[in-house]
Formats: structure tokens, C-alpha cells, sequence
């Protein structure tokens, strides 16, 4: 194997890590205060790219593309919101709230899928790239989008990192992902706080779904692969861990890169799941994460 | 059984076995097997997700390994599609044990997790042996089933459905034991009270492992079966689609209720074959009435049914005693 | 005599805290063990880790008859003939009072070798000897949903006592009642004490774990602080001063 080609799986799979450690944290942040695993993220994330091609081409208006990313953020706040209160939050406080909110945010899923399939068209879309062009890095040529994808994530992580340590809400996030009773005890408004807390994961997800929209195909149907790829990171790294999720995102990113560089695109699904099995058989818990059994 | 029950199920039995008679046209015969083949695949998932409460995303797994497995096996290397359809059901059974072993020991939430991703692999995996599977455009002029002249296939549909009645009898019958029996009663014990039940002897593991294998069985054979009758399989059956209306039917029939699901694989084939025209509108109402069930109803019409029943019992003894 | 139970040097800690410190205790076959201390000592934990459910200890041994059972899965450990009560009553809401019971009967018992097959016991028998031994039998076929308090702990010692124990464990079985059903309670704790059956008490209502206890071991903060007869632990200063502000009746 050449070294172009190594050092290409490498650059690509740091560039898909970062974007996956973006797309992975609206899960784990929602794990982490709710307790729940969103069967409809995948969809969020396919919804975001959507919005963020409306904004950019749908609507016909030239806002370019900074300006419809930041459009894009009260958007995918206020569709976590709503997707707290009419998904989620009617489901809490049952007796089986688990299998409640599996088979509910499934549904969801579904609802958001065909909502896409109606609105926009089963045609495939393309956003065009942030930065038009490539440029040269040491000897590889590397289209600007991409290379703008790794600032981009890791400054929005650091963005929310700063969120959750400083401000009264991140605090208040942080303080119920602890212990949900203790914080009612002392005044908190749980319920608000997990719909803050929704607000924030779908907003993660539809910004990383808008940076995605420039680097894959758009389609109502492509929820259902961001969905594993956010599964398998978010369990990798340790459920509810940001630090194992940032860790894990650039593993599966390089690990589906290389991957798909020695047997092709369509063997990466299945070992992505074989490598998921692995860490669920030996160490379920994952590299950061709580136990499990 | 009591005698309400005996005379309703004898009446139910009646107006099966005659409805050929009644209902002539092709088009509702084969939505009427269609119903029936669902009512196997959501009953059977209702013994597993239902009774014993496994969070199992991997049913429509088992169906399609059914009919993938008896239709290759058919179409490719010439076995008769009856023996077809006991090697599809012990596929399934393989398959449950593949993902249960070492899955069932975790907690609920990452068995869903990890049933769901299962069958995702699946579908890559018909995709990468498209040689075997057809790949993206399905397996197609599968043998259907056959006994002398008589043919198991679109052209003899009151044949299909009276075979299909039969194998559906033996799956509810079998469905019924299990529940009655001590493995059913393990069942319920561990989805109302896990820790109280496993404070009484309980192995969660082990009961949730044999209702997850127990429930494959029928599925995969309903599933060779559905492979021989349309002569064609398509890699969508491993999807999305089929997963939410089969959801569909066993949380809007009733979850844990063998009967409420069976009624919900009626309603909902009836209620998707009536909007099959609507295209997109169908699928997204299946997940609306989904979830809205969920929130509302989260009993199902089988709960509702039995209220009603209720409720009009109360209306009748109160006129009864004026 | 050889003690029916035994833990050796026990051990559980939740990430730094320690619940449960070096504890060592012997339980003698037939005798009705009491286990007191302040909230928080350890007394359900060391139930927990002694019947497996929802954990195990961190370290040490617990023996019983001898075999070490520390590491065994909690359904094991009911079959061996552990079976124990929870704090927090608890039961299947889906099912009648006699299904309740019966499910102890059918899961715990794994049956005797003899002639060359298992026979296992009439799961029936058992269950509805159980529901009489506990005052319940007029409920058997109820279901098991909003049950009183009183009946919900009945119900919850009847399915232990279905699979015929050797060891009981009850924690806290009178915490709750009133006067009457308390007095029921205890005289009930003696009918199963004189079957023949060992039981270990937590309890805080004090007069309760005075009068019928033989033996009683104290504990606070996860260790062991007094022992001995319901005499002297009264008398002992250094109970009085865990339990300072506590009332009690001798």
C-alpha cells in the first residue's frame, strides 16, 4: 500500500471523525440528562440538511452560505423543542417509559422521514461546498470544505463544551444528568431543562447534517445510516461520556475510512457493527462509559 | 376455557374456513393473506417484545432471513420450497441465536440498539452478495409451493390462503402454550418486576433468550412462505417500512396481548392497502397513527375492545335490572 | 454448630464509598437474626449483596452450607434456598395473589433426584400453603394491583416462602403499619421461625427486632459496631449513641 493512499485514510478519516463526533454528541448530551436514546436523530440530522438547503437554495433568497448556517441554529433549536414536546415529553412517567420512548421516537422517525419524502422530493440534493476550490496540503489536494470541516466541528464543540461548564443552563444540564432528583429538590425545573436539553441536540445535529449535506448525496432515506454510525460511536466511546464520544467519533471515522480504502464501501456497514459487537461483548461499557448489564 | 370463549373462537374458526365462499375477487384474497401472513409475523414478535418484553428490533430479521433462505435455496439449488420452509424457520432460529447469545445479556436499551443494527447489516449484506440475493433488485421467479397440479401461487389464491391458515392455527396454538405455560409466566414476571423476578429464580438471560429464539421460528417460516406465494423477495424487507408497519401493528393491536396484535396486523394491512394510492401520505400516517396510539392509547384496540366490553356489560345489567 | 450462613471480610463500595466495610458475620440454623442501625449503615445493601440482586459484593466471601455464593447469579442463589423480601414492597401487578406466590414455588425449587427422575413439588400446594401461612388465602384469585401495604408485604413473604427456603431474609417488613398489623407481623415472623425456617430481620421499629429477634448485630457506616443478645444491645452505650435521638420500646 502507498503512503498517499494511507496518509489519504488518515486525512479523510480524521475529517469524517470530527464531523461524526459532532453528529454522535446531540445523542450522548441527550442520554446524558434524559437517560433516552433517540431513535429519530438520524432523521434530525437529515432534516437539518434539508432546512440548510432550503435556506441556501430551496428558498430562492441569497443569504449565502454563513448567513443560512446561522439561520440555520434558532431553527434546529426550536425543532428540538418542539420534537420535546410532542415526542418526548408526553411519553415520560410511564411505567415502561423505555420501551415508550424507543418505539415513540421510531414513529417519530418515520413521521420526519416522509415529512421530507412530501416536502422536498425523493430527488437526491447536493449543498455546495462553504468554500469553493481545494488546496494544497503537503502533497495531497484537499477541497476547502473539508478542510473546514474539522474548525467547524471542534469549534462548536468547544462552543457547547464552554455552554455546559459556564453558563446557569449548562450547569443545570450537567446537574440533572447527575442526579434528577436532587435537582428538583432544589428548585430546578427538570422538565425545562430536558427540553433545553433536546433544543441543544437537535441543534448539533442539523448543523452537522448541513455540513454533511456538502460532502454526501441528500436523501429523505439517509437518516438510517447516520443513525448506526451515531449509535456505534456513542456506545464505542461510553455511553453518556463527551469524552468518549469525541474519542470514538475519530476512531469510527477512521475506521470507516480505512475500511472502506482495503474492502469497499459496502463492507463498511457490516464491520462497523462487528467492531460495535466486539465492544458490547467485551467491554460494554465502553472506553469512558457507566455499566451496562 | 370458558364458554364465551369457545363460542367465539368456534364462530371466528367458521367464518375463516368460509370466506372463500364470500370474498371472490384476486385483489382482496391477497390482501387477505397478506393480513394473515402479518398476523403470524406480529404475534410471534408480540411473544418476545410483548410478553417477555425484549427490546427485539431484529423480527423483521428473522422474516426476511425466512424468505431469503427458502427462496436461494428454491430458486438456486433447486430444494423443494416445502422443505424450504422449514429450513427458512430453522434460519431464523440460527439467526435469533447469532444476535441473541450475545446480546441478551445487556440492558434493554442497548439490545434495541444493537437488533436494529443487526438487521441493517443484513440488508448491506444482500447488497454485497447480490450474486446469492439479487442484490438491489431483489430475488425474483422463486418456485412457489407445490403439491401434484395444485400450485401455491397468485393463480390459486383460496389454495394459498388455506394453507396459510393452517400454519397460522399451528403458530397461534403454539404461541397459546407458551404463554400458558411456566415459560410464560416467567415471561410477565420479568417485564412487570425484573429484579423481583430474578429475586425469585428467574434467569433474566435465559427466558428472554428462549422467547427471543421461540418467536423466530414461525416468523421465518411465514416468511419462506410469503418468499413461494409472491415468487419474489426484495431487499426492502429488511427496511424501515416494514418495521414500522409491522411496529405498527403490534402497539396499535395491543403489546403483550397475542390477540391484540393479531387484530392489529388486520387493521393496519387494511388501512395501508387503503392508502396505497396516497404513495408517501401512507407511510407517514402509519407512523402518526404509531405514535399517536402510543401517547393515547398506548393499550391498543385490544384495551379499548375489552373497556368497551366492559362498559356496555354495565349498560346491560343496568337495563336489565329496571 | 456450623453457621447456615457466613460472610468473611465483606466489601461493597459504589465507585469511592464504601456501603458495606469488612463485615463478618455467622448465621446459626434456626434462629431469628436481627439486623439494626441508623439509614444509610449498609443493612439493605448487605441483603443485596447476600442475595445477588441488584448486585454483588465488591469482595470477600459469603459461604452458605459451606459453598461460596458470592459470585453466583441471584436466581441461583433463591434456588439454593435464599429468598429474601425488598424495602420497597414489591410484586407483579399483572397477576393474581396466587400467581404471585406461585411463581416462587415453580422457579424455586429444582426439584429432588430419586428413582431415577426429578420430582419436583406441586407448585400448587406450595403456593396456596404459603398464602395461608401469611393470612392471604382469602385473596387468591385478586389480582395483585392496588394492594394495601399490609398485603403487598404479605404477599411479598409469601412467594419467598413458596419455594421453601432454608434462610429468610425480610428487611424492614414492619415498616409502616399500624399497631395491629405489626403484632400480626411478628407473631407471623415466629410461625415461620418455628417451621423450622432461619430468618434474618432489618428492622427499625425497635420493639418489634427486641422481641423476636435471638441475636442481634448492629450496624452503622458499613461496619459491625455491636452483637449479642436483644439484652445487651439495648443496654449497650454504643448503640444508644448511634441511634441518639431514635425512640425505641423494650
Amino acid at each position: 500500500m502507498e503512503a498517499t493512499s494511507f496518509l489519504t485514510a488518515v486525512l479523510s478519516g480524521l475529517l469524517l471523525g470530527s464531523l461524526y463526533c459532532l453528529m454522535a454528541m446531540g445523542l450522548t448530551v441527550v442520554w446524558g440528562v434524559l437517560r433516552i436514546f433517540n431513535f429519530a436523530h438520524g432523521a434530525i440530522v437529515m432534516w437539518g440538511a434539508y432546512v440548510m438547503w432550503y435556506l441556501l437554495i430551496g428558498s430562492g433568497t441569497s443569504l449565502g452560505y454563513l448567513g443560512s448556517f446561522i439561520m440555520l441554529i434558532p431553527i434546529s433549536l426550536l425543532i428540538g423543542l418542539a420534537f420535546y414536546g410532542v415526542g418526548i415529553h408526553p411519553l415520560l412517567g410511564r411505567r415502561e417509559v423505555e420501551m415508550a420512548i424507543v418505539i415513540g421516537t421510531l414513529a417519530l422517525g418515520i413521521v420526519l422521514e416522509n415529512l421530507a419524502l412530501l416536502t422536498f422530493g425523493p430527488r437526491l440534493k447536493r449543498l455546495p461546498p462553504a468554500i469553493p476550490g481545494s488546496s494544497s496540503l503537503a502533497f495531497f489536494n484537499v477541497s476547502n470544505h473539508y478542510l473546514l470541516i474539522i474548525p467547524a466541528s471542534i469549534g462548536i464543540l468547544a462552543i457547547v463544551g464552554a455552554f455546559l461548564m459556564r453558563t446557569k443552563l449548562g450547569i443545570a444540564m450537567r446537574a440533572v444528568a447527575q442526579d434528577k432528583e436532587a435537582c428538583r429538590l432544589v428548585g430546578i425545573n427538570v422538565e425545562r431543562v430536558f427540553a433545553y436539553t433536546m433544543a441543544l441536540s437537535a441543534m448539533l445535529a442539523c448543523v452537522s447534517g448541513a455540513l454533511l449535506g456538502s460532502i454526501r448525496f441528500i436523501t429523505p432515506s439517509m437518516g438510517g445510516d447516520i443513525l448506526m454510525i451515531s449509535f456505534i460511536v456513542v456506545i464505542f466511546g461510553g455511553l453518556g461520556s463527551i469524552k468518549g464520544t469525541i474519542a470514538a467519533g475519530f476512531f469510527v471515522g477512521l475506521v470507516e475510512s480505512f475500511s472502506s480504502l482495503f474492502v469497499g464501501i459496502y463492507w463498511t456497514p457490516p464491520i462497523l457493527f462487528l467492531v460495535m459487537m466486539a465492544v458490547l461483548v467485551l467491554r460494554p461499557s465502553g472506553l469512558f462509559g457507566e455499566k451496562v448489564t | 376455557m370458558n364458554r364465551a370463549t369457545i363460542i367465539s373462537l368456534s364462530l371466528i374458526a367458521a367464518i375463516a374456513l368460509l370466506v372463500p365462499a364470500v370474498i371472490t375477487d384476486s385483489y382482496s384474497m391477497h390482501v387477505l393473506i397478506i393480513c394473515l401472513v402479518f398476523a403470524v409475523v406480529a404475534s410471534n414478535w408480540d411473544l418476545s417484545m410483548g410478553h417477555a418484553g425484549v427490546f427485539n428490533f431484529a423480527h423483521l430479521a428473522f422474516f426476511g432471513v425466512g424468505a431469503y433462505t427458502s427462496g436461494i435455496l428454491a430458486k438456486l439449488f433447486g430444494l423443494s420450497p416445502w422443505l424450504g420452509l422449514f429450513l427458512g424457520g430453522f434460519a431464523a432460529v440460527l439467526t435469533s441465536l447469532l444476535i441473541g447469545l450475545p446480546t441478551l445479556r445487556l440492558r434493554g436499551m442497548y439490545v434495541a440498539i444493537f437488533t436494529f443494527a443487526f438487521t441493517q447489516v443484513l440488508l448491506s449484506l444482500v447488497l454485497i452478495w447480490s450474486d446469492l440475493t439479487g442484490g438491489s433488485f431483489g430475488l425474483s421467479d422463486i418456485p412457489p409451493l407445490q403439491i401434484g397440479s395444485v400450485v401455491f401461487a397468485g393463480a390459486n389464491k383460496v389454495a394459498v390462503y388455506y394453507l396459510l391458515l393452517a400454519i397460522f392455527l399451528i403458530s397461534t396454538c403454539a404461541i397459546y402454550v407458551v404463554v400458558r405455560s411456566s415459560v410464560g409466566l416467567a415471561f410477565v414476571t420479568l417485564r412487570d418486576s425484573q429484579d423481583y423476578a430474578v429475586s425469585r429464580g428467574i434467569s433474566a438471560y435465559r427466558y428472554r433468550l428462549i422467547a427471543f429464539v421461540v418467536s423466530s421460528f414461525f416468523t421465518g417460516v411465514i416468511g419462506a412462505f410469503y418468499a413461494h406465494y409472491l415468487e419474489v423477495v426484495t431487499v426492502e424487507i429488511f427496511g424501515w417500512n416494514i418495521l414500522s408497519l409491522a411496529l405498527a401493528m403490534v402497539i396499535v393491536g395491543g403489546l403483550g396481548t397475542t390477540r391484540g396484535p393479531i387484530i392489529g396486523a388486520f387493521f393496519m394491512t387494511l388501512v395501508s392497502e387503503y392508502l396505497r394510492s396516497f404513495f408517501a401520505y401512507r407511510l407517514l400516517l402509519v407512523g402518526i397513527i404509531l405514535f399517536l396510539v402510543l401517547v393515547f392509547a398506548p393499550g391498543g384496540i385490544d384495551s379499548l375492545a375489552r373497556s368497551g366490553i366492559r362498559r356496555s356489560r354495565k349498560l346491560l345489567g343496568f337495563f336489565a335490572k329496571r | 454448630m456450623e453457621p447456615l450462613l457466613k460472610g468473611v471480610k465483606i466489601w461493597k463500595k459504589f465507585g469511592e464509598f464504601a456501603a458495606v466495610k469488612e463485615l463478618d458475620f455467622e448465621i446459626f440454623p434456626g434462629e431469628v437474626f436481627g439486623i439494626a442501625g441508623p439509614n444509610g449503615a449498609g443493612k439493605s445493601t448487605l441483603f443485596n449483596v447476600i442475595s445477588g440482586v441488584p448486585y454483588s459484593a465488591s469482595s470477600g466471601k459469603i459461604l452458605f452450607l459451606g459453598k461460596e455464593i458470592q459470585r453466583l447469579k441471584p436466581d441461583r442463589i433463591f434456588r439454593l434456598g435464599i429468598a429474601r423480601t425488598f424495602q420497597i414492597p414489591t410484586l407483579f401487578p399483572t397477576l393474581t395473589y396466587f400467581e404471585n406466590t406461585k411463581v416462587g414455588a415453580v422457579f424455586g425449587n429444582p426439584g429432588v433426584r430419586a428413582q431415577g427422575r426429578i420430582h419436583k413439588p406441586d407448585a400448587t400446594q406450595l403456593a396456596d400453603a404459603a398464602l395461608r401461612l401469611v393470612g392471604l388465602e382469602a385473596k387468591r384469585d385478586v389480582l395483585a394491583r392496588d394492594s394495601s401495604l399490609f398485603d403487598m408485604k404479605r404477599l411479598m413473604i409469601a412467594s419467598a416462602l413458596s419455594a421453601k427456603p432454608k434462610l429468610l431474609l425480610l428487611d424492614e417488613p414492619i415498616g409502616g403499619l399500624n399497631e395491629s398489623e405489626t403484632d400480626e407481623t411478628i407473631a407471623l415472623i415466629r410461625r415461620i421461625s418455628k417451621e423450622g425456617l432461619t430468618v434474618v430481620l432489618i428492622e427499625h421499629v425497635m420493639r418489634a427486632l427486641l422481641t423476636v429477634s435471638q441475636r442481634i448485630m448492629m450496624l452503622h457506616h458499613g461496619e459491625k459496631i455491636a452483637e449479642g443478645p436483644p439484652s445487651q444491645i439495648a443496654r449497650d452505650p454504643i448503640v444508644v449513641e448511634a441511634y441518639l435521638g431514635q425512640e425505641y420500646q423494650l
